[in-house]
């Protein structure tokens, strides 16, 4: 046979076949039920073949289900992770706002019996060397705060205000080798002067050797140096040395204040205070005799 | 002698467009479209079809594609004869270029493929619509089947090549000493 008949066989073949194929789809499609009678056959053929397959195929396609959902889960994880950190920084900013508000209470408290202005203020600086005892207020004159104003926390004195700027203060505090306090012993009313030793450490100076002080007694200011108000809580009696031969015994003070854990305090303004700032020409509380010293 | 291996290569073709069509059509429904659901249709018949043309350009591989196809319109179950009578145009085609290109070639074969699915699809159309004119196949469609019924072909031809070649059958069970002797 030649190529050329050959080729003419192919293409009869094809032809017959096509024309076959187009009968069989005009009659499929007019009898529908045909079709679905060789699917059935299809079917009971293959049927069990297919069972087969798809029961052995069960556990690849279940690994790539696996696969995706795991991917799934990842990102689903990462997601949460996320949210579960923005909760916790959040949880920490509220219980921080939360002690701050419990100090802020205690602040306002401790100072309620006054009748001077409070002003709370934010410590943001310490100055602890070996002779200086000062910290720094986030807040100034701008908020009212004037030199020789009263400071105290929660438990007690901690010093006063020795210099202001527009939106600082500087604090002299009470353990400061410089800080004098007019001080009395709450029980048996014994007055003496209040100074700074160390940053645990006061002594009570000029009390008369003649009366009893007692280790814990209460040391309250007095009110008489004009800067502190009168029952502030100084600190308690840790020891006492009568045997000097002299007229005042020494006293020695434990400060209520722990100088070194500030974080708030509340200023107590005095207005007359500021007004006679006023007249003796300070200005409204930028320059003071402590500016000078250091 | 040689008419009865010749015999037996054709039932052998048959018996395997028996087996390999559906087994494609299992595969299809379990495998490609639950893990590919956004991917293209395959045509699974088209590789078998250019498989046959090629290892068989003879009347009975027109009847083979015939078969082929026509088991995949059972499998799909709506009409018979579309896929049958575009298997037959597509294997005619292929047939007819097979002794003038070169069809080992992947290249080759990938354009084959690309323009034989492409025929596929619109000989598949046409004898649909001479019955069921309400059926439609958007142009996006075909191009995307045709392209990925290509990138199968490549993959798989040359094994079905191998699995319906006569000669690979011939030579297996006429020369195993001369087979081993080369390892």
């Amino acid at each position: 046979m030649s190529v050329k008949e050959s080729k003419a066989q192919l293409v009869g073949v094809s032809l017959a076949l096509i024309i076959a194929a187009l009968a069989l789809t005009g009659y499929t499609a007019r009898a529908p039920q045909t079709v679905s009678r060789a699917t059935r056959a299809f079917d009971m053929v293959y049927g069990p073949l297919r069972a087969t397959f798809f029961s052995s195929l069960g556990g690849v396609t279940g690994l790539f289900t696996n696969y995706r959902e795991l991917v799934s889960i990842r990102s689903d994880y990462e997601e949460l992770l996320h949210r579960t950190r923005v909760l916790e920084a959040e949880r920490e900013r509220a219980t921080e706002l939360i002690h701050e508000n419990n100090r802020l209470q205690k602040l306002l408290n401790a100072t309620e019996d006054t009748k001077l202005k409070r002003i709370v203020a934010r410590v943001n600086g310490y100055r602890h060397t070996g002779w200086f005892h000062t910290i720094s207020l986030a807040g100034g004159a701008e908020a009212g705060i004037t030199p020789y104003s009263s400071v105290v926390s929660h438990d007690g004195v901690v010093g006063q205000v020795i210099s202001v700027g527009e939106a600082y203060s500087r604090v002299l505090l009470l353990t400061d080798h410089t800080s004098s306090i007019d001080a009395l012993v709450q029980s048996s009313r014994v007055r003496g002067v209040v100074e700074g030793v160390s940053e645990r450490q006061l002594t009570m100076r000029f009390a008369n050797a003649t009366e009893t002080i007692q280790v814990g007694d209460r040391i309250i200011t007095s009110g008489f140096d004009g800067v502190y108000p009168s029952g502030l809580l100084i600190g308690r009696v840790s020891a006492t040395d009568n045997d000097n031969g002299t007229l005042f015994q020494s006293v020695t003070v434990q400060p209520a204040v722990d100088v070194s854990d500030l974080e708030e305090v509340v200023v107590l303004v005095n207005p007359a205070q500021s007004e006679l700032n006023s007249e003796v020409g300070l200005p409204s509380g930028v320059t003071t005799f402590s500016d000078k010293r250091r | 002698m040689k008419k009865n291996a010749m015999n037996s290569s054709i039932g052998r073709l048959f018996i395997a467009i028996l087996v390999i069509v559906p087994m494609m059509a299992i595969v299809q429904a379990g495998i490609l479209e639950p893990l590919l659901p956004s991917f293209p249709n395959l045509n699974i018949v088209l590789p078998l079809v250019i498989a046959i043309a090629s290892v068989q350009p003879t009347p009975v591989g027109a009847l083979a594609a015939f078969l082929a196809g026509l088991l995949s319109d059972i499998g799909v179950g709506l009409v018979l004869g579309p896929q049958a009578g575009a298997s037959v145009v597509v294997w005619l085609l292929i047939a007819l270029v097979s002794n003038r290109v070169y069809v080992e070639s992947r290249a080759t074969l990938v354009i084959l493929a690309l323009i034989a699915s492409t025929v596929f699809s619109l000989a598949r159309l046409a004898f649909t619509l001479q019955f069921l004119p309400s059926a439609t196949q958007s142009v996006v469609s075909i191009i995307g089947e045709a392209t990925f019924t290509a990138i199968v072909t490549i993959l798989v031809t040359p094994a079905l090549r191998s699995l319906l070649s006569p000669k690979s059958f011939e030579s297996q069970r006429d020369f195993p000493s001369r087979r081993r002797s080369t390892l």
